[in-house]
């Protein structure tokens, strides 16, 4: 996904124009909210998350070199802020505290074909599936299949061990892939 | 088992690709609330000023409370403890030799402040005085060399400063205006005290001369004067590269006698002033500092000496208080800055305005002619040199050290000894905090 920009718009921001400000929030909207979702539960966290965004883009847009992707900066200044966003959280700090002890059992435990049932769900339905996934699953979750980190980058950026980025991830699709058996099932009832 | 995986993930990418959330215009109108809140609010220009100003009013208005406060003070106090010393002390010399000495000056209850009391105090003992032949009044002619002449009928109870020239002699930086002293309330005296009427007047016009109780004068070795002052000070720096900023604070005076810190005498005073510089390119600026400033001292002069009057009275303690230098100066300096560092080089004038000093208690002293001297203004100009080193601690926020020097001694020779200096070397560290210093983008 491409966000419209131009050299015209990216001056108008620079110098502070209100309605050129509008217009790239409004250009950039579309491609953050789609980060932004997944790393909050709710949608009115998911637009204050896309505010902080757009203003860290502003402040250092004059840091902004032309011949650099523009939507691989503003998703990593988005990715970022949702890191730091999810950090402040209370309940993710004393979830990663108890984080010490994960043992990552990988194994192939579902024996579900989730084709047909995934293939007929709405985007949305998933969007949701991954904002009720507990805080640091999401983030793991987001980070390594979204985003593409690696588990020790994620380790990194969330604090945790390896291991613990590892567990998280098995969590996260272990639970979604529970939950898309059970609305197959609904839905076939 | 990873092939699955793979497709899981692939799977929920594109799910969350296909995900779509409409925009609201709620939500532009949230970050635009953002965006404004996160913008510094530059405080208006006369912010600055205003501030600078209302604290040199304060400051100044607060010194100016206190000074007069001193001088009610003095003229409430004066009086009776001269008519208690002279008095007490002249009844009580002539009474040693009867041994009642205890007596009297455990009277109990007198109201010094009380002519009337006073003056019935020495009827008591008038003929006791009278017996052991009090001496005389100095003479006419002593009392207009030492210029002081209170001309009053002898039936008034009180005679006016302006008709007489309170005279300080300092040696040191304990100057003395006095005639700030606008009326001095000099108890009634016996008649005994006239010895000689005015040739030039009639009989009801009575010269009375009290000369030695009024006269006083400090002497002290003083050879320094050094100010340490506290800066607060707001800049402008608008974008026609002109910097304006106000400047005020307090100033602690410490002189030394005998170049013994020991001895040094702690005093405060005010400043306030503007500064005005002009950015020459990025480094460089040349600077304005007109500023008037008060430097006051406690405790400056202190003298106790036993002193036979002409009538027979031992001399007492006398305190000039809180001195006050009343300067105004104009230092252009020439400054560079670069990064975090500014230091600022210049010369320029300086203009004593005044000089006051309070008077706590009176006394006397043999007088010596050469240490006298009319306070007739202190209207002098000098030069003086100022260096200023300040560093940028953190935002606008700058930290300044300002050291001053005088070439002239400000408050010498006629008025007083010629043992007097006032080469003023000042000390200034201050904070100060530019306000709306904008940047131009680029620099």
């Amino acid at each position: 996904m491409q966000i419209i920009l131009d050299d015209s718009l990216i001056e108008g921001c620079l110098k502070g124009n209100r309605l050129s400000q509008q217009q790239l929030y409004k250009n950039c909207f579309d491609f953050l909210i789609r980060i932004c979702r997944r790393y909050v539960s709710n949608n009115d966290d998911a637009v204050d998350l896309i505010n902080q965004t757009f203003l860290k883009v502003l402040t250092n847009l004059a840091n902004f070199r032309r011949n650099e992707n523009f939507e691989a900066w503003v998703s990593t200044i988005a990715v970022h802020t949702a890191i730091d966003h999810i950090r402040k959280n209370k309940r993710y700090r004393e979830r990663v505290a108890l984080s010490d002890d994960y043992k990552v059992e990988l194994f192939d435990h579902d024996q579900i074909s989730i084709n047909v049932a995934a293939d007929k769900m709405m985007a949305d339905d998933i969007m949701k599936m991954i904002q009720q996934l507990p805080v640091l699953t999401r983030e793991v979750l987001n980070l390594n299949v979204i985003e593409g980190y690696h588990h020790k980058e994620i380790g990194e950026m969330l604090g945790i061990s390896e291991e613990a980025s590892r567990w998280h991830l098995h969590k996260a699709r272990q639970i979604l892939k529970e939950k898309l058996l059970v609305n197959k099932k609904v839905k076939v009832a | 088992m990873v092939e699955k995986e793979d497709n899981f993930n692939e799977f929920l990418k594109q799910k969350v690709e296909e995900s779509h959330f409409e925009f609201n215009e709620a939500y532009w109108l949230k970050a635009e609330k953002l965006i404004v809140n996160s913008q510094p609010k530059r405080k208006p220009f006369w912010w600055g000023f205003g501030l600078g100003v209302l604290s040199i009013v304060l400051i100044g208005g607060l010194t100016a409370v206190i000074i007069n406060n001193g001088n009610k003070n003095v003229i409430a106090d004066a009086t009776p403890q001269f008519a208690k010393a002279t008095l007490v002390n002249e009844v009580a010399t002539v009474l040693v030799g009867e041994q009642n000495t205890a007596d009297l000056i455990q009277e109990p209850e007198i109201n010094w402040s009380s002519q009337t009391e006073v003056l019935a105090l020495y009827v008591q003992h008038k003929s006791t005085l009278a017996a052991k032949a009090l001496p005389q009044a100095v003479t006419k002619a002593n009392a207009k060399q030492i210029n002081f002449s209170a001309k009053s009928n002898i039936r008034n109870t009180s005679v006016n400063s302006k008709d007489a020239n309170l005279t300080a002699s300092t040696s040191g930086f304990s100057e003395g205006n006095f005639s700030q002293v606008k009326s001095l309330s000099v108890p009634k005296l016996p008649e005994s005290f006239v010895n000689e009427t005015d040739e030039e007047n009639d009989d009801e016009n009575v010269v009375i001369t009290i000369a030695e109780p009024i006269i006083f004068h400090a002497n002290v070795s003083s050879i320094k004067d050094i100010d340490v002052n506290v800066v607060a000070a707001c800049e402008n720096q608008n974008k026609h590269e002109w910097m304006f900023g106000v400047l005020a604070g307090i100033s602690d005076s410490r002189g030394f006698e005998g170049n013994t810190v020991s001895t040094s005498k702690i005093g405060f005073g005010y400043f306030g002033g503007i500064k005005l510089a002009y950015k020459i390119d990025k480094n460089w600026f040349v600077a304005a500092q007109p500023l008037i400033y008060s430097r006051g001292a406690i405790n400056t002069s202190i003298e106790t000496e036993k002193t036979a009057y002409d009538f027979g009275s031992n001399a007492d303690e006398f305190v000039v208080k809180n001195k006050a230098l009343v300067f105004s100066e104009l230092p252009i300096s020439i400054g560079y800055r670069i990064q975090r560092h500014q230091i600022s080089l210049g010369a320029g004038i300086e203009y004593l305005v005044n000089v006051k000093s309070d008077v706590k208690g009176f006394g006397t002293d043999t007088y010596t002619p050469n240490q006298w001297g009319y306070t007739a203004g202190f209207n002098r100009v000098g030069a003086m040199a100022i260096f200023n080193y300040s560093f940028k601690v953190y935002n606008e926020s700058w930290i300044t050290m300002m050291v001053q020097k005088g070439f002239t001694d400000m408050t010498k020779t006629d008025y007083f000894t010629t043992n007097s200096k006032d080469k003023n070397l000042n000390l200034r560290i201050g904070i100060q905090y530019l306000l709306n210093n904008q940047k131009k983008k680029g620099k």
